[in-house]
């Protein structure tokens, strides 16, 4: 419902970029830069604006950067440079496809020009800083509305997937504050260049050179009211059509629109708010009005607005669709794309074709003629392929509508057999943008048939490149690798040859992780060798740099740490992996340094304990300079592996305060699919830190986080089986340790693990339950053993893929073993011997369920209440301990059993009132083995004797 | 239509006088259409130089009337008047003036891979030829080169081609197809295990095939068929010991080495002496040009043998991938190719990915001797 909603904005957004470089900002009336370096500073301004307009965007940036970063800099350069390293962080951004990286950059650009109005309160460009810094805000909201576009709200089926939708109402919520923002800033700017014009005289004479700052002054008014009132359009494309919302803010920016055309009619400013103004009124659905703005604004003569009514002719295309006018507005298109043949790739052009294909297809279903319907649909398919090929706000509707109808274009065998290798070539690649893939490959399979081996090598290879991606999309990573490898290594001059390897790379190493069941140490051999080669053929390019950290990754795994930091501190400083990479080497150093010490060498393990922290202090805070928001997900894995080595090496208050705002913005936002993880990685080590700051209960405060975060309830599950593993491992170390101090503090952290783990309704294995069952008997919590043991049991024992398992019978057995004695512990001792009795008649030889037994039956004498009834349960006791003792007395393997079966001999006997034949019973056996197998059993055995009084 | 041309080709492009094995030709449907064109608008008959032949020689082919063939040259007169000499190997295609539309015919269905209905077609344009010699030759010659590819993937046509080829070698000995004609009857023979007949062949080669010594050093293959029959007879140290007096003889990456390392390589297998097989293998492969897909198809597969003996799976998958992405082209190879990668397949416990080639192979070559292998069940 909700697709393609965000496209008339981006459009309208895109038009008054355009007139934003139409109308020069003004400076003001103030001097502006020093006047001396006036000249200076717009040759430093022209030169930055050069490099950008060529894409050196990196470039423009560091020069500013370095020129910024001079001492001797005079005082209006500076500010210029200031105010000139902001914008081109906007301009950057504007090219820039990936959504998080274009948020990042302007959210830096917001920074800089915030602190430039700050620094520069009267400079001559401050007018111009506060509108670029409401454009910052309009171009955050776009990016974010952009953002919550992409999010999956539905699933295939089309039903609501809860957690999509929680996302995409959190990034509409930010797009919406930030058009807010951008309000503000605007209206800031308002009062400041209003302040600018006003201050001009009304009436000066031509010639006079204020007339040209006066005009710049009212161009650049008109420019920030303009763009103030396409705020409040744009935020309402943030609602449902139809909303109150979303009328809400149409309806008053129409008015704002309005109003400016009839301030400014006649003025450029004036013409493209009429546009915007019946772009209004166009989504309200007052198509009749907005057609007559447009029509108005098309009868205009002047070739100044022949951009305008580019725009426009797009605009009443959309119309005439809407009315179901449907040839005519195919008719207009074509009229369009005849009239502006450079514009077709535009984004307006792109938008022309949509329109197009989406007009043609509204009028197959009445077209009766089989060919004349086929004949709709493939120029229909054909204009929508044009639009996927490049990114735009349209792409993502064409592609929807190519998906649907692409089919319906029949591609037989003997079609495909007489194309030429660019029509093979032009068709797969379309069929590629739809993810066509079984008519991607007969394409190009086509395309390469059709290739001339001798002397078309690289349009050959171009299209075995393709099909080499297509194996990789279709997961078929040998393929894939095969093709590569052979571009890589047999064509390196070759254009794509480096990117091959590459593919190759990523073939090789999803095949290592797909096919594990055979010769997987020849994968790691194969993405060695493939990835020594890129390096060595192409050693300045990106690709290079990810073999880097691919062989570093592979040495890791491989257990060599120093070769894996090696390789990982290999990659270049411009790389934008280099700080993914310097964790990495962290973490490789870090488990170095751990080997060490286990070796005993500890000058080695804290010299590799140094270098681990170093780097990985290093890439965080290189991160932090360069702007890394704070829900960055290489920023938050390198707060974690700081966090860890801090807590690992004593020092937890240094990994709480890192932690510690990362769980503060939890609470404040929704994690995305990719850093759900890694907030719940960071939690787990908080909490650890917090038992080992002895902050308990702030421990317990961190759990509720991770209930919130947990992307489903089986996760949660399992992150709470191993956290609870490592906590009973640190348990068992402080214990050792004799630490009673610290053994207390983690045991009630333990204890409410094994709680959270028992009740957790899904995600359980059997291994999870065994072990949470068995770690509360341990901790005589023996009735909620009882119960996920018998969970267990119930669950498992009719799961048929588990009775399949190796080892099944046992591993049930093993769980109603416990399940005994969580009875027997519990109180349950009827229900222990029921269950006990059962099981031995099964598996009488099975030592563990004997001994079971006999404490049952010491269990039932103690509980039983009559004297009768304890005598009968003491006899039956001492009877079962002496055959058992018996048995095990000529085991060498059982010896602490049969000792152990003797000590309950006597205890029986004590039971029956028989003090002196126990005594006897006990001295018996020391006498013959005075060490009774242990110094723990010989305690027990002296504890007994002075018990029974001697 | 009294100017169509008729048009064989003489070799592989590796260069080879009578190369081991039969080009099928890879007319693409341009270069079919300009062939016709060009036969309709041009009288004489044409030789074409294989492209390097031609950057040494200046010209990228000669026109004229052909005045004499022998198993190593053949004599052109220019439309100048010049007489030209042109060594056989340096030959990519001949094209005879007067070649009738069914060898035309013939031509295109061979490229195309209708190999069965392009030996009919030849046949037919052998009688159409009568009286013509150099079209009759060309037109024979065809017949009995669709009938080898035929082979290749038909196990049962294995008689009819070796009678062709025996026939051609015994109708036309000093013609210049003689050489691959018989070196394509060596290895339809050592195919079909018949050392005896493979070496009475190769013996009719040397006898029939006169290379000079500095020909001989990087073109004659004889020595490295009978290398090779030593090795079918189980000789494998002796056969090593003779390819390594070849390559050491012949020149780097020429035809005469490359073919002398495959051999070597797949006696090595045979000896489990791996590492030296692969290493012998991955010469040819880089000695040669990454698109002489008969020579490439071969070699990998090679190299897939090798590894897979080694208990190397994924890399023998690797290898022989190579063969049946890059290098279908070689019928032969392909087949073979696609039956060991549907063993690997189960080897790597991917029964899925091993039918789906399964069933190319059976759809593909329903009649090669792979697609009844145990590797390919």
């Amino acid at each position: 419902m909700i697709s393609g909603r965000f496209r008339p904005a981006r459009a309208v957004v895109l038009a008054c970029m355009a007139l934003v470089c139409l109308l020069p900002v003004v400076h003001g009336q103030a001097p502006g830069p020093e006047a001396a370096s006036a000249g200076e500073v717009e040759a430093e301004r022209k030169f930055l604006q050069g490099l950008r307009d060529r894409g050196y965007f990196d470039l423009a940036q560091e020069y500013s950067e370095s020129r910024l970063a001079l001492k001797d800099l005079s005082a209006g350069l500076r500010s210029a440079l200031a105010y000139e390293a902001g914008r081109g962080l906007i301009e950057q951004s504007s090219i820039t496809a990936d959504l998080d990286r274009r948020q990042a950059l302007l959210e830096q650009a917001r920074t800089r020009l915030t602190e430039f109005t700050q620094t520069y309160p009267n400079d001559g460009l401050l007018p111009e800083a506060l509108v670029q810094l409401a454009r910052v805000y309009i171009e955050k909201g776009h990016t974010a509305l952009l953002q919550a576009n992409d999010v999956k709200a539905e699933d295939d089926q089309g039903k609501p997937i809860p957690a999509g939708k929680a996302e995409r109402e959190a990034r509409l919520a930010a797009a919406r504050a930030s058009f807010g923002e951008g309000r503000k800033a605007y209206d800031q700017a308002h009062t400041r260049l209003k302040a600018d014009f006003d201050a001009l005289p009304k009436i000066i004479p031509d010639g006079d050179p204020r007339r040209l700052i006066r005009d710049r002054a009212h161009t650049a008014l008109m420019n920030q009211e303009l763009q103030r009132a396409i705020a409040d359009y744009e935020e309402a494309q943030t609602y449902n059509p139809g909303s109150k919302e979303r009328d809400k803010l149409l309806h008053e920016a129409s008015r704002q629109f309005k109003d400016l055309l009839d301030r400014y009619r006649g003025q450029m400013a004036g013409l493209y708010a009429q546009m915007l103004r019946g772009k209004s009124l166009e989504e309200k659905g007052e198509l009749g009005a907005a057609m007559a703005d447009y029509d108005e604004l098309m009868s205009h003569s002047d070739p100044a607005i022949r951009p305008l009514q580019r725009k426009v002719g797009h605009f009443r295309i959309i119309i005439l669709g809407k009315r179901k006018e449907y040839p005519l507005a195919v008719d207009e298109s074509a009229k369009w794309l005849a009239a502006y043949p450079k514009e077709r790739n535009s984004e307006e052009g792109l938008g022309v074709q949509l329109e197009m294909a989406r007009n043609l297809l509204a009028q197959v279903p009445s077209i009766e003629d089989d060919d004349e319907k086929d004949q709709a649909t493939r120029k229909a398919v054909e204009r929508l392929s044009e639009v996927v090929r490049l990114p735009s706000a349209y792409k993502a509707e064409a592609l929807t509508l190519l998906q649907q109808n692409q089919t319906k274009v029949t591609k037989k065998a003997s079609q495909v057999a007489n194309l030429s290798f660019d029509d093979a070539m032009s068709q797969a690649d379309t069929a590629i943008s739809t993810q066509d893939w079984l008519l991607a490959e007969t394409l190009l399979k086509q395309a390469i048939r059709k290739a001339d081996l001798a002397r078309d090598s690289e349009k050959l290879n171009r299209a075995r490149y393709f099909l080499a991606y297509v194996n990789y999309a279709t997961e078929r990573y040998y393929e894939a690798a095969a093709l590569a490898d052979h571009l890589a290594k047999r064509y390196p001059e070759a254009e794509l040859s480096v990117k091959a390897a590459d593919l190759g790379l990523a073939s090789m190493y999803q095949a290592y992780n797909k096919y594990t069941e055979v010769d997987r140490q020849s994968d790691l051999d194969r993405l060695n060798e493939l990835g020594g080669y890129t390096i060595k053929t192409w050693p300045e390019t990106e690709q290079a740099d990810t073999a880097r950290l691919t062989l570093g990754e592979i040495a890791l795994g491989r257990g060599q740490f120093s070769e894996a930091a090696t390789w990982l501190e290999s990659l270049r400083a411009s790389s934008p992996k280099r700080q993914d990479a310097l964790v990495k080497a962290g973490d490789a150093h870090y488990r170095l340094a751990r080997k060490l010490k286990e070796q005993g060498d500890a000058a080695g393990s804290d010299r590799e304990s140094k270098a681990a922290l170093e780097l990985v202090e290093t890439a965080l805070k290189q991160r932090e300079e360069a702007g890394a928001l704070p829900t960055d997900a290489g920023r938050l894995a390198n707060i974690n592996a700081l966090a860890e080595i801090y807590r690992t090496s004593g020092r937890p208050a240094e990994a709480v305060a890192l932690l510690a705002p990362v769980a503060q913005g939890v609470e404040t936002a929704i994690p995305s699919k990719e850093t759900a993880p890694l907030y719940s990685a960071g939690l787990s080590i908080l909490l650890r830190s917090y038992l080992a700051a002895g902050e308990p209960s702030k421990a317990t405060a961190v759990m509720t986080s991770l209930e919130k975060i947990a992307p489903s309830k089986s996760a949660l599950t399992q992150l709470y089986f191993e956290l609870g593993r490592s906590l009973k491992a640190e348990l068992d170390t402080l214990q050792k340790a004799n630490n009673t101090e610290g053994y207390k503090k983690n045991l009630d952290a333990y204890q409410q693990f094994l709680q959270a783990l028992a009740s957790s309704q899904v995600g359980q294995s059997f291994d999870s339950l065994l072990w949470a069952g068995e770690s509360l008997l341990e901790l005589k919590m023996a009735k909620p053993a009882a119960e996920i043991l018998e969970k267990a049991i119930q669950t498992y024992s009719k799961d048929e893929a588990f009775l399949k398992q190796e080892e099944s019978t046992n591993r049930l057995l093993r769980a109603r073993l416990k399940l005994v004695g969580a009875l027997r512990q519990s109180g349950d001792v009827a229900g222990a011997r029921k269950l006990v009795d059962e099981l031995i008649k099964a598996n009488e030889k099975v030592l563990e369920l004997v001994i079971e037994k006999g404490l049952v039956i010491e269990e039932q004498a103690k509980a039983a209440k009559g004297i009768q009834d304890q005598q009968k349960f003491w006899k039956e006791g001492e009877s079962h301990w002496l055959k058992l003792a018996k048995q095990l007395s000529n085991s060498k393997q059982r010896k602490l059993e049969s000792f152990d079966a003797w000590y309950h001999v006597a205890v029986a006997q004590q039971g029956l009132g028989e003090q002196k034949k126990a005594i006897a019973s006990l001295k018996g056996i020391i006498t013959v083995s005075p060490s009774v197998g242990s110094p723990d059993m010989k305690k027990k055995y002296e504890d007994l004797i002075k018990r029974l009084g001697n | 239509m009294k100017n169509l041309r008729s048009r064989d080709r003489n070799c592989s492009k590796s260069g080879c006088v009578w190369g081991r094995r039969i080009r099928t030709g890879l007319l693409t449907g341009s270069t079919m259409a300009a062939t016709v064109l060009f036969s309709v608008l041009a009288s004489g008959d044409t030789i074409k130089l294989l492209p390097d032949r031609a950057e040494k020689a200046g010209a990228k082919q000669f026109s004229g009337q052909i005045t004499a063939e022998s198993p190593t040259e053949v004599k052109i007169k220019l439309n100048s008047g010049k007489e030209e000499t042109v060594p056989v190997s340096s030959i990519d295609t001949v094209t005879y003036d007067g070649t009738s539309p069914s060898f035309l015919l013939a031509e295109s269905r061979l490229n195309s891979g209708s190999i069965a209905e392009a030996a009919d077609l030849f046949q037919k344009a052998t009688g159409e030829a009568k009286g013509k010699v150099s079209l009759e030759r060309a037109a024979m010659y065809g017949r009995a080169r669709a009938l080898m590819e035929l082979a290749l993937v038909d196990q049962a046509k294995g008689a009819e081609a070796a009678d062709a080829l025996e026939a051609f070698a015994k109708a036309h000995p000093t013609s210049r197809q003689v050489g691959p004609a018989l070196s394509a009857l060596v290895r339809l023979r050592l195919n079909q295990g018949d050392v005896a007949k493979a070496e009475k062949a190769v013996n009719d080669l040397k006898a029939k095939v006169k290379l000079s010594p500095d020909l001989a050093k990087d073109l004659d293959l004889a020595s490295v068929y009978l290398a090779k029959i030593q090795a079918k007879k189980g000789e494998n140290e002796a056969a090593i010991s003779a390819l390594d007096a070849i390559v050491a003889e012949a020149g780097k990456g020429s035809p005469r080495s490359r073919e002398a390392l495959l051999a070597k390589a797949e006696c090595l297998a045979a000896l489990q002496k791996y590492p030296e097989a692969e290493a012998a293998v991955r010469e040819v492969i880089s000695q040669s040009l990454p698109e002489d897909t008969l020579v490439q198809a071969e070699a990998y597969n090679t190299l897939g043998d090798c590894l897979k003996a080694a208990g190397r799976p994924k890399d023998a998958l690797m290898a022989y991938l190579k063969t049946d992405i890059l290098y279908e082209g070689s019928k032969e190879q392909h087949a073979r190719a696609l039956a060991q990668i549907v063993e690997l397949w189960r080897t790597l416990k991917q029964d899925g990915r091993a039918n789906e080639v399964q069933e190319r192979l059976r759809l593909l070559y329903p009649l090669s001797p792979y697609a009844k292998t145990k590797a390919a069940r």
